[in-house]
């Protein structure tokens, strides 16, 4: 894959943080593509850098070394506005914690920031079983609902780029297969998603899988 | 989505921390606008009650002996020409409450009862063009006089019986007899200045002038004493009069107004400190409160200035809301107890636009720092910085 017809492209991508005096690698020489269509899984267990990658990845935090080129961009080259507008246009985030805002129905929220409109909003919250809780306000959901209409507000307004946080940790198997029917649906239709996952066999529904703790591609069969 | 909507809904939303800053800003604003109109009232008040203690300036004929004036208590034939209240009045001298005066012991008769009184003519006091103060001592109609109470006993004269008291073959009415003041006042007779001039046949002259003295500003910029600015202004209009300045009564004016108004200054710079961190600290913890939240819409492309402008406006609104609540309260309350606060001066009382607009733009300006500055600095960072850290 070259950087032409790349999306993503990842290189040497390094973090360090400290921590009490002391140097804490998270993660180093990281380097992957992900160009449009693919599904990427990001596998690791708890605490080895999944969510640090995925946050750098999606222009959010300054990697300490490395570059990120999203669209041709070099993400942390850009200013910050100039970065802002890119995610808003052609990322789409879904976090681990979901983050939505709690003084915002679910159409706003979906719609926020994003710019979509609320009839889109709203088709996106029908089509994930939300459609007669578009009204409600996120202390009034569950936490798999919650987590439904964070998908929403990642996807209604079709991102390049799908970068979710684990989106089916804590749920239950229907809402999984539902998040997960969602993602590959979205990969299918020319979309690129980026996935970090705790699920014991990623590459069964990856195209790629990277294990963080390995960094190495495990080529996965192509679905 | 605009600014306003994400304000408004999150002011909705979260409806109990905004009525906390409102109520806090409107008490603070509130208690600051209550002193701002009593500090007025206050000073008016004062003003009021330490001039009605009486002149502490008295301007004498310049060849009378002071010695003789006071071995007589207070008292001299000399006079004066009264041209001179004219040209303290043109000159700007630091007076007011000017009160020209011509006395005379002369006989007064009653009927069968005669006494010997000191009839003192007078005018109202006269104010200076640009010190308007409402009068301290009123004219007296022509054809009737005040009568002291010592005197009036000796002519037998009661409270309110209506009397007429003859001096030098003129017959003037019993206004008022006087309460007793435990002063010479208590032995004399008050007439108008022109009838005094009249019967004693001294036209165009007076005794002496009575005022009280305007210098503490002058002190305090030339960091001379009150006495030598007069001295040196009165030098300078007339070299035919002198003055003498009645020191306990003068000192005791200035320390009453200085006491006064350094305590109510106090107590208003610890309430504007208040206010400051009032309003600067709830506006800055709404923002460091809500710092995940900045990172939250920054993720989901929310630019810097939009959510700047999302902060800016929850604090104007509050701030504003809490601001014009409590100024009015404040004000209302004040005006409402100034009858009972302020016995002399309490229906004077007046709203205080000045303090009003300068009450609102400063809690207004509050506001936008403690709104704007910390939005604007979170706003700078990472989204991945702020996510998952409130302060």
């Amino acid at each position: 894959m070259d950087n032409q017809s790349s999306l993503l492209v990842v290189n040497e991508l390094e973090h360090v943080f400290s921590n009490r005096g002391q140097n804490v690698h998270v993660f180093e020489k990281c380097s992957f593509e992900v160009a449009p269509s693919q599904f990427v899984a990001v596998q690791g267990s708890s605490g080895s850098g999944k969510t640090t990658l995925l946050l750098a990845c999606g222009g959010m935090l300054a990697p300490s070394s490395g570059e990120i080129h999203f669209q041709g961009n070099n993400l942390f080259k850009l200013p910050l506005a100039r970065r802002t507008k890119i995610r808003s246009a052609s990322i789409g985030y879904l976090f681990q914690t979901l983050e939505l805002v709690p003084y915002l129905d679910l159409t706003a929220n979906v719609k926020v920031g994003t710019g979509v409109s609320s009839f889109v909003a709203n088709q996106w919250l029908d089509r994930l079983g939300l459609g007669d809780r578009s009204r409600s306000y996120p202390g009034e959901l569950s936490h798999g609902q919650r987590q439904r209409v964070a998908l929403a507000r990642a996807i209604a307004h079709e991102p390049a780029l799908v970068i979710a946080d684990e989106p089916t940790g804590n749920l239950d198997s229907r809402n999984s297969e539902m998040v997960f029917g969602v993602l590959k649906e979205y990969a299918q239709d020319g979309g690129a998603v980026l996935m970090a996952t705790h699920e014991p066999q990623p590459a069964t529904f990856a195209d790629f899988v990277i294990d963080i703790e390995n960094l190495d591609l495990l080529k996965a069969r192509n679905r | 989505m605009n600014p306003f909507y994400l304000a408004f809904r999150e002011l909705h939303f979260r409806w109990k921390s905004g009525l906390v800053f409102v109520l806090v800003v409107a008490s603070v604003t509130g208690v600051l606008a209550y002193f701002s109109v009593n500090d007025v009232s206050f000073q008016k008040e004062i003003g009021r009650n330490v001039r009605d203690i009486g002149s502490n300036v008295v301007i004498l004929p310049a060849e009378v002996d002071q010695y003789a004036y006071h071995l007589e208590g207070g008292y001299s034939e000399s006079t004066m020409d009264s041209n001179l209240v004219s040209k303290l009045i043109e000159h700007r001298a630091s007076l007011n409450h000017l009160i020209p005066m011509l006395e005379r012991r002369v006989m007064c008769s009653t009927g069968d009862r005669q006494s010997v009184g000191r009839v003192v003519g007078l005018s109202a006091s006269i104010a200076m063009p640009d010190r308007p103060k409402a009068p301290m001592q009123r004219s007296i109609p022509v054809g009737e006089l005040q009568l002291g109470s010592e005197l009036a006993r000796e002519l037998g004269v009661d409270r309110d019986a209506k009397a007429q008291v003859t001096i030098a073959g003129e017959v003037f009415k019993v206004q008022r007899v006087n309460r007793s003041s435990g002063t010479w006042q208590d032995a004399a007779a008050f007439i108008d200045l022109e009838s005094a001039q009249k019967i004693f046949n001294l036209p165009e002259r007076i005794s002496r002038i009575e005022a009280i003295e305007c210098t503490s500003e002058q002190c305090e910029a030339s960091g001379l004493q009150s006495s030598v600015i007069l001295n040196n202004e009165i030098e300078k209009i007339t070299d035919k009069a002198s003055f003498l300045r009645k020191e306990e009564m003068a000192e005791a004016r200035l320390s009453v107004r200085s006491v006064s108004r350094e305590n109510f200054m106090v107590l208003q710079n610890v309430l504007w400190v208040f206010l400051g961190f009032t309003v600067l600290g709830l506006a800055i913890l709404n923002s460091l409160s809500r710092k995940s939240e900045i990172g939250v819409l920054q993720a989901v492309g929310y630019g810097r200035y939009r959510i700047v402008a999302l902060f800016l406006v929850r604090s104007l609104l509050l701030a504003g809301l809490g601001a014009a609540v409590g100024i009015t309260v404040g004000m209302l309350v004040s005006i409402n107890q100034a009858n009972e606060l302020f016995v002399m001066t309490g229906k004077k009382t007046a709203l205080d636009w000045s303090a009003a607009m300068t009450i609102g733009c400063v809690a207004f300006l509050l506001a936008v720092l403690g709104g704007c500055v910390p939005a604007l600095w979170a706003a700078g960072e990472n989204p991945a910085d702020l996510i998952g850290r409130d302060s």
